[in-house]
Order: C-alpha cells, then structure tokens, then sequence
C-alpha cells in the first residue's frame, strides 16, 4: 500500500504550483482592479465574474453551451481520425501515393479553416453541421500528414522482424505500424483537439446559433464583459481537461517507450 | 543443383551491389546442420548485408542462393518490439507456429524461464538492461524451433563481462539442440570461443579471405586457450592487423 500512499502524495505536491500560481493571478487580478489600474468600464472585477457565472449556472445556458461545443468538437474530432489516420498510413506506405496527393494536402493544410465559412453556411446552413464541418476540415489534413510522417520514419528493422515472423498485412498493421506511430500519433491528436477547439470558438461565432463561441459572440453584443470571462475562463478550463483526458492515454504501459525523454 | 539434406545453406558466387557500390563480391559457402559459423570482417565490410540476403530480408544480384530450412534473426540494434512485454515478444515467435494462445503464452513462459528471465514476463524492454533485450531476443528466435539462426553482432552492444556471460549462455541453449548458427561479428576473440567454423571477409567489396575450421573441443573456449589465442591472431593476420 505503500507505493499507493507515495503516489497520492506526489499527485498533491504537484497539484500545490498550479494552485499557487492561480491564486496569485487572481490576487493580482483583483489588485488592479482595486487600485484602478484597470478601470471598471475595461475590465470586469473577480466579484463580478464569479456572480456573472453564477448567473449563467443559475440559467442553465452554460450547460447547453458546453454540450453544443463538445458535441461538434467531439464529432468533427472523431470524423477527421477516421479519416486521416487510413489515409496517412497509406501515404505513408506508398511514395506513388505520397508523390500524387502531397502537395493537394499541403495546400489544403496552408489553408485557414475560416476561408471555408461562406460554403459551409451556403452548404450546411447556420448550426452544428457547419461547425463540425469547420472543425474537420481544420483537422483532416495536419493529422494524415503527421501520420504519414510517423508511418515513414518507423524502423526498417520492425518490418523486417514482422516479415521473420510471417505477419500477414492486416497483422503487421495491426501489431507493428499503429503501435509504432502510437507515441506521436497521441502527442498529434493532443495538438489536434486544442486546434479543434479553437476553431469551434471561430465556427460558432460566425456560423453558429448556439455553443460557447456564439455565447461570446453574444456577450460581446451585450457589452457584458463579466460573462465574456466567464466563457473565456470556461472555454480554458473545458480545453485543459481534454488535453489531460488525452494525455492520460500517454500513461499506458504500452506506449510509455515513446515518450522515455519526454516530460508530459 | 540441390543442396544435400544435410547442407542448411549454400552460397555460389553470390554478389550485391548498392547504387552501382559492389558490397558483396563472389561470395561462396555453404553450411551444414548443428555447424556454428561465425562471419567475421572488419566494420563496414557487408557483413549485415550478408546476413541479411541469407534471411530473405534482401536479394543478390548475381550467383546462387539456397536456404532449406526458416531463419529466425537476432538483431544488433535489438529487434525486440517496444510495445510489447517480454512474453508477448517472444509469444510472437509461435504466431503462426502454434494456433493456440494459451499454449503460446505457456511455451513461451517456459522458454523465457530457460534463458534466465523468470520474473521479467510483464517487463518491457525499454525497461531490461542490454543483456536481458538480448536474452528475450534469444528466446523469441529460440521458441519457434526454427533450424537456421542469424545473429547479427547480437553482444556488441553490451559490456565486456556481459558479453562473457551470454557467449556461455548462448553455448548452453543451444547444447541439445540441432540449431545452425551464422555469428556475424567484428570481435576474431568471440568468433574463435564459439564458432566451429570461421568465415572472414576482407574490406568492402568483401570477398572471402578464408576459412578456418576449429577443433571439435568444449564452448565457449577459454578466452586463454591456445586455440583461442593463435586462431584470433591467424586472423588478425589475414586482415593486415598485426599486434
């Protein structure tokens, strides 16, 4: 039991800097707030955020906002893996493929989601559909690329010791390449969400009826500073915590060599 | 012409170029079954290359190859998979071997148990020392009962005393079994305690330089044996490294 009790203890210790550092921020916050430093008309006060989200609780808008926001980052998330991760093994397989598609995919990379919001709307009108649409596309194509890259630079060797040991294609598949681009894959896919994420705050501010970015939007309209903080803080927090969920998978046994150099 | 039942390997006149780079120049050999081969040449000679045309990794170019039996390789940079624990490494040497999963894990168990790591089965080999990767390896290649064994260099990367260590072991697993061996290695020392018979190979384009057939004695040989002492120095002499 031990090594249980030790491991709660570290868990702690490293909960206590984060804690610190955001008492500090808002020590600070409230601070400026008192000496005027930032005057009231600018900047809402640490009291006047907290009643404000106790407001949005008390509605119940938050909840509905945060279920539309995760539900089109979730599923547009989910879209483009599916997508991009067959079709990064295949390029990453193939130089025809690579040589054909590479540059179509580059491009499509270079190009900001946003500069697609006049067909998404035009082609999936105002709400979910046009977001997750947003979303996808912003993910797509940066996820087949890196996944590309992780096929290609797997060692030589692992082929060679899956040929030794007559794997068919689906099992070398199965049993060679996903585990061996599962390290950066995850690293990818936690870059992947936060993008997601972002672009949904984007999605929903131009091309949304409802979700956090539109209640930004909203905020913004309404002049009402204090729940424009409350969301930002809220949009924050809701990134924070799917980052972690991602990085959790991090912590299995069977992808921990991949990351022997890297502090997560 | 095919070879005899009990000749395991046969090269004729084998070659290998590398962008238009001869790597492998009329190499010709053959091996029989339960001989302990050691390949022996200076670093950069094509020794790996070698090896890997004898394992079906690669093709030559020229001149004739024969294999009569399956390879099992064990790699110098460890070929060990890293998402795998160390029973289900060498589980993976009876995939297509042994249909049942259980009876899998259960010979694999027993044979990880025969090279000394009991207790490592739910390990990683990210986190085994060079020497136990090494024993892991030797029980994947070992478990599948294949009769041609490649080890390319597999001790190199391991410490003196180490290295020892697993030439006895490696010596003691193979005792009752029918096993081939090619021992590609750099070190005439190790190739001269183990081998019973020795290729060595000249510098790039490698050909070979000549043969050397031990006496039939106990192995490892003592690194202080006579036959140890002059066979190392035999070739050293023939690779111009006169000490």
């Amino acid at each position: 039991m031990l090594p249980d009790k030790n491991s709660a203890q570290t868990a702690w210790k490293n909960c206590i800097p984060p804690v610190l550092v955001f008492l500090a921020a808002l020590g600070a916050w409230q601070i400026l707030m008192s000496q005027h430093v930032l005057p009231p008309s600018m900047f809402p006060t640490p009291r006047q955020v907290a009643k404000g989200f106790g407001e949005e609780m008390h509605s119940g808008r938050l909840y509905t906002d945060i279920i539309a926001s995760l539900w089109r980052v979730v599923v547009g998330f989910t879209l483009s893996v599916l997508v991009a991760l067959p079709a990064g093994i295949a390029l990453g397989q193939s130089s025809l493929l690579r040589s054909a598609f590479m540059p179509a995919l580059n491009f499509l990379r270079c190009l900001s989601p946003l500069a697609w919001i006049g067909f998404a709307i035009l082609w999936f009108g105002v709400g979910d559909n046009s977001a997750i649409f947003l979303i996808f596309l912003s993910l797509v194509f940066p996820i087949a690329l890196s996944v590309s890259t992780a096929v290609l630079s797997i060692p030589p060797l692992y082929y060679r010791v899956a040929k030794e040991l007559g794997l068919s294609q689906w099992e070398k598949l199965n049993q060679v390449i996903l585990p061996a681009i599962m390290p950066g894959l995850i690293t990818t896919l936690r870059v992947a969400m936060g993008v997601g994420w972002l672009v949904v705050v984007a999605a929903e501010m131009t091309a949304g009826n409802s979700g956090l970015g539109f209640a930004i939007y909203d905020d913004r309209n309404a002049l009402r500073q204090d729940l424009l903080v409350v969301h930002m803080i809220v949009i924050g927090i809701i990134g924070l915590l799917l980052d972690r969920m991602l990085a959790g998978i991090a912590s299995m046994p069977s992808v921990q060599w991949g990351y022997q150099q890297t502090n997560l | 012409m095919k070879p005899d039942t009990t000749t395991m390997l046969r090269l004729e006149n084998v070659s290998r170029s590398y962008s238009g780079r001869q790597v492998l120049q009329n190499i010709s050999f053959s091996v029989n079954a339960g001989e302990f081969v050691a390949v022996v040449g200076p670093s950069g000679c094509g020794k790996t290359t070698l090896l890997r045309l004898l394992g079906g990794h690669e093709t030559h170019d020229t001149g004739t190859l024969e294999r009569c039996a399956h390879t099992r390789t064990i790699y110098q940079q460890g070929g060990l998979l890293p998402w795998k624990t160390a029973l289900e490494n060498v589980a993976m040497g009876l995939l297509h071997i042994e249909k049942s999963n259980g009876k899998r894990i259960t010979l694999a168990n027993e044979m990880l148990g025969s090279v000394g790591m009991d207790g490592y089965q739910e390990s990683y080999p990210h986190q085994l020392s060079g020497g136990m990767r090494q024993r892991v390896e030797l029980a994947r290649a070992l478990v599948s009962g294949s009769e041609i064994l490649l080890m390319d260099e597999p001790f190199s990367a391991l410490d003196f005393l180490t290295r020892l260590k697993m030439r006895s072991e490696l010596i003691r697993l193979l005792k009752d079994k029918e096993q081939t061996v090619i021992f590609v290695t750099h070190d005439v020392e190790e190739a001269a305690q183990l081998a019973t018979r020795i290729i060595l190979l000249t510098r790039r384009p490698a050909a070979i330089a000549c043969e050397i057939t031990l006496p039939e004695m106990e192995r490892p040989r003592s690194l202080s044996h006579p036959v140890v002492i002059d066979t190392a120095e035999k070739m050293l002499n023939v690779l111009g490294m006169h000490v």
